[in-house]
């Protein structure tokens, strides 16, 4: 059994051809913690207006 | 390569054999707590159980995980031989003593005021000073660590010193910081409590220094994780940390306001003015702000790799990444079940809000979550990533697939135990509770939801013994290299920087940073204390004589 | 899109905007419930001596339970100790300003009220008050949330709150739940 093997990309540069292929980055990153982020809004609103305002004052 | 692999070693077998005493531990208590009859469930056993869970979860495998991962960054990141060798076994002595003085006091019964003290209930003496000398070890380390970070320094000038010990000796620093706090409350006021030497304690006071550690507190278990998120998963799912510099601002900005936060875990506290909690809401509101940053570089330094796998579109990056590698799975199960704590944190925080949920089940289940989920499992998949260096032994096979198994399972059963508990939570389950009766028609139906809760514990703690058999099965491994020349895979950033600004190299203006923070934050909240003294509350002893 | 160091700079600038508008929006609404709702952390910062608030003021035992003040001010005042809350059960009216006062003589302990959003610490040395207006009525479970001895699970009481024509003090403004 041998060390597991090392991946193409894991050398210091990046080859043209490697560099083409991430010329989208970050707009995947930005849908996906947009969207993750985007839902916890929403979450904390629901708790705030559903749960929270409605159980009345306090101070 | 690690020269003092004995060292780190010793503090993780350490961390993990506390760690799976602990496991059993919870699993038993939530069993107590549920409508299923469960043996040894008397008052006093339950809450010296929950005494021994925390601290070993809390202050056991959290300090030891810490120091011996700072230990192996140290001599790998900045490749050379750790400093002060002989302090840092030294630390670890004192450390296992520590911990050994309070695991006893806990377990004769003499020490079941809960991980969180609550004076005026006061423990043996012995308890809080088994803790300490489990600080005092850390402060040693925190010590090794900024020694370590300047002498490479002075040898490489102008050149930026590696992200994960960057990361690190922000951590140690933020410790030594924070550790302050709690060493305030007992040394000047719990501990003289427990020698008999005063009769009464302010126990206003004694909340808010063990507040001023509280978050932080936090935070130091939390850094290891992403250190693991920044310098470690880029490279095992092949790809390049997208932003290093966003790597480096994000611990600072841990570093300075994860301290002057503490008065939000005492938002419900009456010795305190709105002012100062707003404040401190405030600052609690830009903590949120680093995580957020983290989420954002993680993902991007994920879709670099995913795209270089030949991932396309939208989304199409994320199913082409390396699942099968442990520390991406890991990564990917941590952020998952970030969402629901992370999320449950912003409910925590948002000052009055904090009323609907204060010591229900909610809190509970929260620092469950984003502890023993997000920031445990990424404990789990450090070791399985640095245990080849340790030990010169490789996974094979069979062994990848069980360490993908244990995590599964810890994430599955983290999710099962700690959602119906949200759940009850917030719908007014409180806390630290032996026995409830479920013949009450108001409460009867939490039964079955806590039985729920009940089995995602009981997955845990075959998961937990699970990862403490895949390490073990990784020692009876034949020895296929040898140690020094096991890869460790530090990632590489998009853009390799070359030179970094002194603030991002250093903490030299940090400190300062602190400095003024905390006295915004505490000065005026701590002061009224040391001016114009609170009636103490009398000392309650418990167990042995009280 | 990412190949240059620029560009990793500007996307990290334009996600730390969003991020940055997301916790104002949380921050702004957390004001609005402070400020215009009256949602407020309870924080009146008033110290009482543990050892003898049972002797005298405000805390004795005849003066504890529901009281209508000669200003028409609703004021309960509970102790909480291990292991009961005294009197166990208050009654108060729906829809009315109502002042909850709790203080200890001995350890740490806290309440919260079923259902809404009253909750406390109790800190022996300070006394805890909280304003609230019951929105609805019925027996509502008061438990001691916090840590205070192996009788905690066994520790709690019952807020009673009546429809507004059923809260009937006596001539000392006096209301309790067996009237």
């Amino acid at each position: 059994m041998q060390a597991p093997p090392r991946l193409p990309s894991d050398q210091a540069t990046l080859e043209l051809e490697q560099l083409e292929a991430i010329r989208r980055v970050p707009v995947g990153a930005a849908a996906l913690s947009g969207l993750a982020v985007l839902l916890l809004l929403i979450a904390w609103l629901l708790i705030y207006l559903l749960i929270y305002l409605p159980r009345g004052m306090i101070g | 390569m690690v020269r003092n692999r004995g060292l780190v070693l010793a503090h993780l077998w350490v961390a993990f054999a506390v760690f799976a005493a602990a496991s059993v531990l919870g699993a038993w208590q939530m069993w107590v707590r549920s409508p299923l009859s469960a043996p040894f469930a008397e008052p006093q056993t339950y809450f010296a159980s929950v005494t021994a869970h925390g601290t070993g979860m809390a202050y056991v495998l959290t300090t030891f995980f810490v120091m011996g991962f700072g230990y192996f960054v140290a001599e790998t990141a900045l490749g050379r031989d750790l400093p002060g060798v002989r302090a840092a076994w030294g630390a670890y002595a004192l450390g296992v003593i520590g911990a050994i003085m309070a695991v006893v006091t806990i377990m004769t019964g003499r020490a079941s005021v809960l991980y969180t003290f609550y004076p005026p209930m006061t423990a043996s003496a012995f308890y809080y000073i088994g803790l300490v000398l489990v600080v005092v070890g850390s402060w040693i380390w925190s010590a090794i660590m900024i020694i370590a970070m300047a002498r490479w320094k002075r040898d490489n000038p102008g050149q930026p010193v590696p992200l994960a010990m960057f990361a690190t000796v922000a951590n140690a620093i933020m410790w030594l910081w924070t550790t302050l706090g709690v060493a305030a409350e007992l040394l000047i006021q719990v501990i003289p409590a427990a020698f008999g030497w005063t009769e009464t304690i302010d126990v206003g006071l004694s909340r808010t220094l063990f507040s001023w550690t509280l978050h932080a507190i936090v935070y130091f278990w939390l850094f290891p994780a992403y250190i693991a998120f920044y310098t470690m998963a880029p490279a095992a799912a092949g790809g390049r940390l997208y932003s290093e510099t966003m790597g480096r601002l994000s611990f600072v900005l841990f570093l300075l306001y994860s301290l002057p936060v503490g008065l939000h875990h005492l938002f419900m506290d009456p010795e305190h003015s709105t002012g100062f909690k707003f404040i401190q809401s405030f600052l609690t509101f830009l903590v949120t702000i680093p995580t957020l940053l983290t989420v954002f570089t993680i993902t991007a330094s994920f879709e670099i790799a995913g795209r270089l796998r030949g991932g396309t579109g939208l989304f199409g990056w994320i199913r082409a990444l390396p699942w099968d590698r442990p520390m991406v799975l890991a990564t990917g199960l941590a952020f998952f079940m970030l969402w629901f704590c992370g999320g449950g944190g912003l409910i925590n925080m948002s000052y009055g809000m904090n009323a609907m949920v204060h010591n229900t089940s909610w809190v509970t289940a929260h620092f469950h979550l984003i502890f023993g989920g997000t920031v445990v499992i990424m404990y789990f998949a450090i070791a399985y990533e640095i245990w080849p260096a340790l030990t010169g032994r490789l996974p094979d096979a069979v062994a990848l697939p069980s360490q993908r198994r244990q995590l599964w399972t810890w994430a599955i059963g983290m999710l099962i135990l700690t959602l119906p508990w949200h759940w009850l939570g917030l719908n007014g389950q409180w806390r630290r509770v032996a026995h409830f009766d479920y013949a009450d028609p108001a409460i009867a139906w939490w039964g079955p939801w806590v039985v729920v809760s009940l089995i995602g514990g009981v997955l845990l703690v075959m998961s937990a013994f699970l990862f403490v058999w895949n390490l073990a099965q990784l020692h009876e491994k034949p020895k296929q290299i040898s140690a020094a020349a096991a890869p460790v895979a530090y990632a590489v950033p998009l853009h390799p920087v070359a030179r970094v600004p002194a603030a991002l190299n250093g903490f030299a203006l940090w400190n300062v940073l602190v400095r003024v923070l905390m006295i915004v934050a505490y000065a005026w909240p701590i002061a009224p204390f040391a001016v114009y003294p609170s009636p103490g509350a009398v000392i309650h002893r418990v167990g042995g004589a009280g | 899109m990412s190949w240059t160091e620029h560009d990793v700079v500007r996307s990290e600038l334009r996600w730390s905007l969003a991020v940055a508008g997301f916790v104002a929006i949380l921050f702004a609404l957390t004001l609005v419930a402070a400020l215009a709702l009256h949602r407020n952390p309870p924080s009146n910062a008033e110290r009482i001596d543990p050892k003898t608030l049972h002797l005298t003021g405000e805390f004795t035992e005849s003066n504890l339970g529901t009281r209508v003040e000669a200003n028409g001010q609703i004021t309960t005042r509970i102790v909480a100790t291990q292991f009961a809350f005294v009197p166990n059960c208050v009654v108060l009216p729906e829809g009315r300003e109502v002042t909850l006062r709790l203080a200890s003589p001995d350890v740490i302990h806290g309440i919260l009220v079923a259902g809404t959003n009253v909750n406390t610490m109790v800190v022996p040395g300070y006394v805890s008050q909280v304003h609230t207006v019951f929105r609805k009525t019925g027996d509502l479970l008061m438990p001691c949330h916090e840590f205070c001895g192996f009788g905690h699970s066994q520790m709690w009481a019952r807020v009673r709150v009546v429809p507004g024509d059923q809260f009937r003090p006596d001539a000392q403004g006096r209301a309790s739940c067996g009237s």
